[in-house]
């Protein structure tokens, strides 16, 4: 059996365990349904369900970003399946009292990487290994060593470019954007009750999809990510108008490393660097 | 009658007083002066010099007895002046002068008792082997480093084996209590000899670890500084606690960090002067004769460490030619500061009359920029001083001070004459920049008030709120705010005091009501807000159902914490935070106004 | 007159529009100030007063360039002398951050500027926007944002 189908007896093993003994209400999972392209999630409320869970190379999605939506938390004690990316988003969430830790089962796996061939992130992937969960299933994966000057390739090839030719780049980019939100929906840490592209009062965002409002948009969404995006570049991958969205999270997640030294999603404890400061800050560029 | 309680005679009055007493503090008590030399109220009489001898006459064995160490005993009757008392001090007093013809004090005594001098071979040394500095070293200071040496002539005070002593701590408590001036710790310590600077004085004269800091300081008490006292330093000493009659003194007491809740915090954190020292063609801190123009002050006060005597530091003589350098570092952009400091100009003017006053034959000369006396009565002052002739005014500038033939010689520009003139002077005295307190920027840091990149504090309004300050509730005074004479200190200070009490006065207080207000439908309670905010004004509220569960645990802030500034609205994704008055709507309508 | 001539007598008449965000405690009060002095400096700043330079959103600034700003200021009190303590660490951690981010997406990093005036600078405060003012004026007119502005819908 491949590393990924004992992973997927495993996982079924302990979610039918859990469930059986209503640990948890609920188990949020990746399941593939005839002629699905890739593996979806799939909500499983009772024992006899578990076979539906299988865990492979295309669970693209970020499940955490279930654990805020009222619906669920209806539902009591949530199980999920996390990949070492995704257990970034938990910590966020963590972070920012969204959940408690005692209302979620971290299901943690032992990931290889997605797709073939493998997501850019996959390749310079250094949580190969969940830690801190409830359950871990998998073999241990050997971590290859990820220099910081892989991190944020996508961010640094635009930056590469003269200053006109990225306006040129980015107005071609977001006057694409239809404004579906649909990077606002699959981000897990974009759990607002009240989105600020909602409040009318004053109109903080045009709405219509104009590419003034867009850049609006995606600058307000920049902003209320930096810090918090943990990159997993789900934004991008449901992007209907394939807009790099990725590469606007990955520049400002580079600015708080290099500034801040800050890494968003490795710990509950963190702090923001947002909601802190330094006096030593640099200076540059001030008058 | 108790059994402590005793009854004696000492010139024929009678005084009952406790027993425990020397003879001498009972006379002391009934103010008999009885003369001494080897005794000090802090050190353990030893009887030794004689001088203090006092006649018994009826209670006890008759005779001579050293009233410094005689027990006052029940039923004596004392005679402190008797012919025989007399006789015996004249005596001694001889046999001292023989001794010891150099030292003052025996020199005065002896003529107050008619000696004359014997033919006796003449010892010319100022020590009259009292031993007070033997028993203050040993038995107060607890060091023990200077002890007799040698026999018979050869007898004298030492330091063991006649050594440089490290064992001496060079507090100087010898040199204190010798009757005769004789004993000089410099020659036998090792260590470096204390001398403590009087900080009021600008440190022209020394004071002791025990002192009261200025002439009428509010307390007017002495204060004690640990740093420099031997009982701190060596756990020996403890004689201000011994002698203090009140028993004032308690060295258990701790420095102690005391919090008070106030309403109104008046800041008057006063002023420095700049440090001339930096303008070396002035030579302050080179030459001894170039002072500043706070060290004359004190030079020329009454209470001062000359008693008002004028002396030139170096050699102690009447300065006869006076030079004054006004804008010491004022009104200098280069190295110094652009502000004028605002007083010289007053206090340079009544140095002049001050010197004169001291010195009738002295002459007096100022280098002045422009003579600033705006103020009721001030240019009538300046011009009494040039009318009278009290000091020569030169206008212009001093380029350097340099010292020839004992003299210093003032090299400067008058531009009125337009000439270079060249002054030799006894004394030079600066009249340095005014500056803010040190410190005083960490204080306004921690008081949230605003100040100038001189340090000095910020004035909410400089017309309409000139003490008050940005930040509710504080007040500013004197020359932490600016450059100030004593009559505009008094009116700032006495216009900080009414707003304050006004301030205090209501039992309500009225607020701005720009605070910062939560959305509850909106807001998602990550609490990003709290960690943002500078005043803790951010609270949990607890939502609940009907039933009484736990639905939400949401912001709420704080009416009376809130300052309103607006951190919290701008970190809040959900954009849940209004601050009243800079609402986003009524920042918008700003913004599209502003617009095209 | 020649095109070009023409072109460069529009270009000195017209007068750039700076948007200012100042602090109420230092900024505003430098600003003040400096009126106060009678230190002159050019019409094209217009002032919007806040309370912190904390207070100032990201997005305020970007709102002001949709309405046609070409230049924005925010100015707050020096590090350190905060009237509320830290507002101004926040801001500059927000702000320079932003910055870089508007310039990732290919805006002029110069049209956005932050300063530290304190109520005490009317001297500094002038002279910073004359300074502005006049490299505002060599910047020209934020083209680029206002064809993007005046653009299709998507």
């Amino acid at each position: 059996m491949s590393a990924n189908g004992t992973i997927t007896q495993a996982l079924r093993e302990a979610a039918a365990q859990m469930l059986s003994d209503k640990k948890v209400g609920v188990v949020i999972g990746y399941g593939r349904d005839e002629g699905q392209e890739f593996s979806t999630p799939v909500f499983l409320r009772k024992a006899e369900e578990v076979e539906r869970l299988v865990f492979d190379d295309l669970c693209f999605g970020n499940l955490a970003v279930y654990l805020s939506r009222p619906a669920i938390r209806k539902m009591g004690k949530t199980g999920i399946v996390v990949k070492g990316c995704d257990l970034r988003a938990v910590n966020v969430l963590l972070r920012e009292n969204v959940i408690k830790r005692e209302d979620v089962l971290l299901i943690g796996v032992h990931c290889g990487g997605l797709g073939e061939p493998r997501l850019p992130k996959c390749l310079v992937c250094e949580v190969h290994s969940p830690t801190g969960c409830d359950v871990v299933v998998g073999e241990a994966i050997e971590q290859p060593e990820v220099k910081a000057e892989q991190r944020y390739t996508k961010a640094d090839e635009i930056e590469a470019k003269p200053v006109e030719q990225r306006w040129e780049f980015w107005q071609k980019q977001l006057s694409k954007c239809i404004r579906c939100y649909a990077c606002r929906q699959v981000c897990p840490l974009c759990y607002c009750k009240r989105c600020i592209i909602e409040k009318n009062t004053p109109q903080w965002v045009e709405t219509s999809p104009h590419v003034r409002g867009n850049l609006a948009w995606h600058v307000a969404r920049a902003l209320h990510l930096t810090g918090r995006c943990v990159g997993c570049g789900e934004c991008e991958r449901v992007c209907p108008m394939d807009i790099p969205l990725g590469a606007i999270n990955q520049k400002m997640a580079k600015v708080v490393d290099e500034r801040f030294g800050f890494r968003s999603g490795f710990s509950a404890e963190d702090e923001a660097p947002f909601t802190t400061f330094s006096t030593e800050d640099s200076e540059e560029g001030i008058l | 009658m108790t059994e402590k309680t005793i009854k004696l005679t000492i010139d024929n009055q009678e005084v009952q007083t406790e027993a425990g007493q020397t003879i001498l503090d009972v006379a002391k008590s009934l103010s008999i002066e009885i003369p001494t030399l080897c005794y000090h109220p802090a050190v353990p009489s030893a009887g030794a010099c004689r001088i203090c001898v006092v006649e018994i006459t009826a209670g006890a064995r008759g005779g001579l007895v050293p009233a410094c160490s005689y027990p006052a005993q029940d039923g004596l009757e004392i005679q402190t002046d008797s012919e025989r008392v007399r006789q015996s001090r004249k005596m001694t007093l001889q046999l001292l002068l023989a001794r010891s013809p150099g030292a003052k004090i025996i020199r005065e005594m002896a003529e107050q008792y008619g000696c004359e001098e014997l033919p006796l071979e003449r010892k010319d040394d100022d020590c009259i082997m009292c031993g007070l500095c033997v028993r203050v070293c040993q038995q107060i200071i607890g060091t023990a480093a200077v002890c007799f040496a040698g026999r018979g002539p050869d007898r004298e005070v030492s330091t063991p084996y006649k050594l440089l002593s490290d064992v001496c701590i060079g507090c100087g408590a010898c040199a204190f209590v010798c009757p005769t001036g004789a004993i000089d710790p410099a020659e036998f310590c090792s260590n470096p000899l204390e001398k403590i600077a009087n900080e009021f004085n600008c440190g022209i004269d020394n004071r002791t670890p025990v002192h009261i800091p200025f002439p009428q300081a509010v307390p007017n008490k002495p204060v004690l500084d640990r740093d420099n006292c031997i009982h701190f330093r060596t756990g020996g000493c403890g004689v201000c606690k011994e002698t203090c009659p009140a028993g004032a003194i308690d060295y258990e007491m701790e420095d102690q960090v005391v919090e008070e809740d106030v309403g109104a915090i008046i800041v008057a954190t006063g002023y420095k002067l700049f440090d001339t020292k930096v303008f070396e063609e002035y030579g302050y801190g080179k030459y001894p004769d170039v002072v500043s123009s706070l060290e004359f002050e004190r030079m020329v006060s009454a209470s001062g460490p000359t008693d008002g005597q004028l002396y030139r530091p170096s050699d102690g003589k009447e300065p006869k030619t006076i030079v004054f350098l006004q804008c010491i570092g004022s009104r200098r952009e280069k190295g110094g500061v652009p502000y004028c400091s605002k007083i010289c100009c007053m206090y340079t003017a009544k140095h002049t009359i001050l010197y004169k006053h001291k010195v009738h034959d002295g002459q007096a000369f100022v280098f002045y920029m422009d003579i600033r006396s705006a103020g009721k009565n001030y240019e009538e002052f300046v011009r009494r001083v040039l009318t009278e002739k009290m000091a020569t005014y030169l206008r212009g500038r001093v380029s350097k001070v340099f010292p020839r033939n004992g003299k210093l010689v003032v090299r400067g520009a008058d531009t009125l004459s337009g000439g270079q003139v060249e002054i030799s002077a006894d004394m030079v005295v600066l009249a340095p920049a005014m500056q803010p307190s040190p410190g005083v920027q960490e204080l306004a840091q921690k008081l949230r008030v605003g100040y100038d990149q001189h340090g000095f504090l910020l004035e909410a309004h400089p017309k309409l709120r000139p003490v008050e300050t940005n930040t509710a509730g504080i007040f500013l005074a004197g020359a932490c705010h600016s450059p100030q004479d004593i009559p505009d200190c008094v009116a700032q200070a006495s216009a900080a005091a009414s707003k304050a009490l006004g301030l205090v006065s209501h039992k309500q207080l009225t607020r701005e009501p720009t605070i910062g207000v939560v959305n509850e439908l909106s807001c998602n309670g990550c609490f990003e807000c709290e960690n943002v905010c500078a005043y803790k004004a951010i609270e949990h509220k607890e939502l609940r159902d009907r039933a009484g569960n736990l639905t939400a645990i949401l912001a709420h802030i704080n009416e009376g914490l809130c300052q309103g500034c607006g951190a919290c609205a701008v970190t809040c994704r959900s954009k849940s935070i209004e601050v009243q008055g800079y609402r986003d709507d009524q920042m918008f309508a700003e913004i599209n106004a502003i617009g095209r | 007159m020649s095109k070009e001539q023409q072109n460069k007598s529009e270009k000195s008449q017209w007068q750039p529009r700076i948007v200012a965000f100042l602090c109420n405690w230092c900024s505003y009060a430098g600003a003040d100030l400096a009126g106060m002095s009678r230190r002159g400096y050019p019409a094209a700043i217009k002032v919007i007063r806040v309370p912190c330079s904390g207070k100032v959103d990201p997005m305020f600034v970007l709102k002001s360039f949709e309405r046609g700003a070409d230049m924005v200021l925010v100015s707050g009190c020096h590090p350190g002398d905060c009237h509320y303590a830290s507002g101004n660490y926040h801001a500059r951690r927000k702000l320079l951050a932003f910055r870089e981010l508007l310039d990732f997406l290919g805006i002029d990093q110069r049209r956005f500027k932050i300063s530290w005036v304190s109520a005490a600078e009317g001297a500094k405060w002038s002279s910073l926007v004359k300074e502005i003012t006049a490299e505002a004026q060599a910047l020209g007119p934020f083209e680029t944002f206002a064809t993007m502005l005046q653009g299709e819908p998507s």
